[in-house]
């Protein structure tokens, strides 16, 4: 299975759409994946280790071995598929950070 | 107590002697202050008391005050008590107000009232000259805070105050921000009501109080009580009233030597901000401001990681912004003043307090340094 982190703000259910949107982008490819949302407020000493891919709703994380894409397309909607396709890509192919 | 507290203008911690003369009304001295057996009594003696010190320094009369459980529920009272009491029909306040004034003027369009709301200028002042050309004899309240909570801001009271009366209109403050730094002499300004709360005064939360001059009419939010007047229902809150007194006589005290430090405070933070900061913008006017606030927006950054990062240092200040569960609004006040787009979702407010130390200006910016250069990496 794979694991995709969406963290952010205050912006709750901004974040929430957008884990539901790339589930089910995940799910007409056929990849299995876990999203999990979290709010950097709730405790900020989350460090994105594990996950496959981390969206962050603005910039925060520093030194992940993983891909680090910018979740601000999902705030603004533009530019929201092309960042879900290469989402998905990722996961297809992964590449390291 | 954590690292580096900056968000007085949010609250301030309660002051040991504070907490010390509340106490007793916790423990031994619960009783009931309209009892009429003697412990009762004695209560009710220490609320008149407590009255009283709150009254001396105003400089006004006790029966002119209403204990209430803060600022909100003063703002609420003094708006809508005298609007709902008077015949006339318009309201005036500002677009810089606290919410519990925009709210009360939203609830006041809604039944039927007509509103004014002025602008502001870049700076965040209110102009005199604006009051007059919307004010009018049918004008039954100006509402007008005295120090803005997010820039510091110090309105032209007298001036706004004096333009209401001239229209026959009463005039109210919310004072909020205004009673730990300034000088309120309700001798001199003649202020028709105003608003404070205990706890940006290093007292308890839940306590605050609401001047109305005499002969001003009001009719009750909180029904159902002969307390205070039968304008304020529901058995006091008397260790926080006592608190609160308890507050005002440190403030009498020490007001002084607390604006001469709260200043430093600030000065020393703008020299250190325009140091080490590149592509900040200071939202706090350079005159007629609060002492220890500072406002400052950011270019192209937004306050969220700011904060979060702050806050992961061991910094509490706030990004003075409405947020909700969508996204993160600016402030309304800066939307007021019109700061310009890629600098408003940027912005931080600094409000330093009478124990805050010398090397937090420095350490503050150090840190807002390394964010900076992060975020905007």
């Amino acid at each position: 299975m794979k694991k995709v982190l969406i963290a952010g703000g205050l912006c709750g259910t901004t974040m929430l759409m957008a884990a539901q949107n790339v589930t089910e982008a995940c799910e007409k490819q056929g990849i299995d994946v876990k999203v999990t949302v979290h709010n950097l407020w709730e405790g900020a000493a989350i460090t994105g280790a594990g996950y496959d891919i981390v969206i962050e709703m603005f910039p925060y994380f520093e030194n992940l071995s993983c891909p680090l894409l910018s979740g601000k397309p999902f705030i603004g909607r533009i530019g929201e598929k092309q960042l879900i396709q290469e989402i998905i890509e990722l996961l297809k192919n992964p590449k390291e950070a | 107590m954590m690292g580096i507290y900056v968000d007085h203008s949010s609250t301030t911690p309660v002051d040991p002697r504070v907490l010390e003369a509340m106490l007793p009304f916790y423990q031994e001295q619960f009783f009931n202050p309209s009892a009429l057996y003697p412990e009762g009594r004695r209560v009710q003696a220490a609320l008149g008391q407590s009255r009283q010190t709150i009254a001396d320094y105003l400089n006004c009369s006790p029966e002119e005050i209403i204990f209430t459980s803060g600022g909100t529920e003063s703002d609420n009272l003094a708006v809508l008590g005298v609007m709902e009491r008077l015949g006339k029909k318009k309201f005036i306040t500002s677009k810089i107000e606290h919410h519990a004034i925009l709210s009360a003027t939203d609830y006041l369009e809604q039944k039927g009232f007509s509103v004014v709301v002025l602008p502001v200028d870049e700076y965040g002042f209110v102009s005199p000259a604006e009051l007059e050309k919307n004010i009018d004899d049918d004008t039954a309240l100006v509402s007008i805070m005295w120090a803005n909570n997010e820039t510091g801001a110090i309105q032209p009271i007298e001036e706004l105050c004096e333009i209401a009366h001239k229209h026959g209109a009463l005039f109210h403050t919310d004072a909020v921000q205004a009673i730990g730094t300034q000088e309120i002499d309700l001798s001199k300004t003649k202020v028709d009501l105003l608003s404070f709360s205990s706890h940006k005064i290093y007292g308890p939360k839940g306590a605050g109080v609401l001047f109305f001059r005499k002969g001003v009419e009001l009719v009750p939010r909180n029904m159902g009580g002969q307390q205070e007047g039968f304008l304020r229902g529901g058995t006091e809150n008397v260790a926080c009233i006592v608190g609160m007194a308890k507050a005002i006589e440190l403030l009498k005290q020490e007001r002084e030597g607390r604006c001469a430090k709260l200043s430093d405070l600030s000065d020393d933070l703008l020299v250190w901000v325009e140091k080490l900061l590149q592509d900040v913008k200071i939202n706090t006017p350079k005159v007629n401001r609060i002492p220890g606030v500072i406002n400052m927006s950011f270019k192209g950054v937004e306050a969220e990681p700011m904060m979060i990062l702050l806050g992961a240092a061991g910094i509490c200040a706030s990004m003075g912004a409405a947020c909700n569960s969508s996204s993160v609004e600016p402030s309304h006040v800066l939307k007021a003043m019109q700061v310009p787009a890629d600098y408003i979702r940027g912005s931080l407010r600094i409000s330093f307090g009478k124990d805050s130390t010398a090397e937090m200006p420095e350490q503050i910016a150090t840190e807002l340094d390394k964010i900076l250069k992060r975020i905007r990496k």
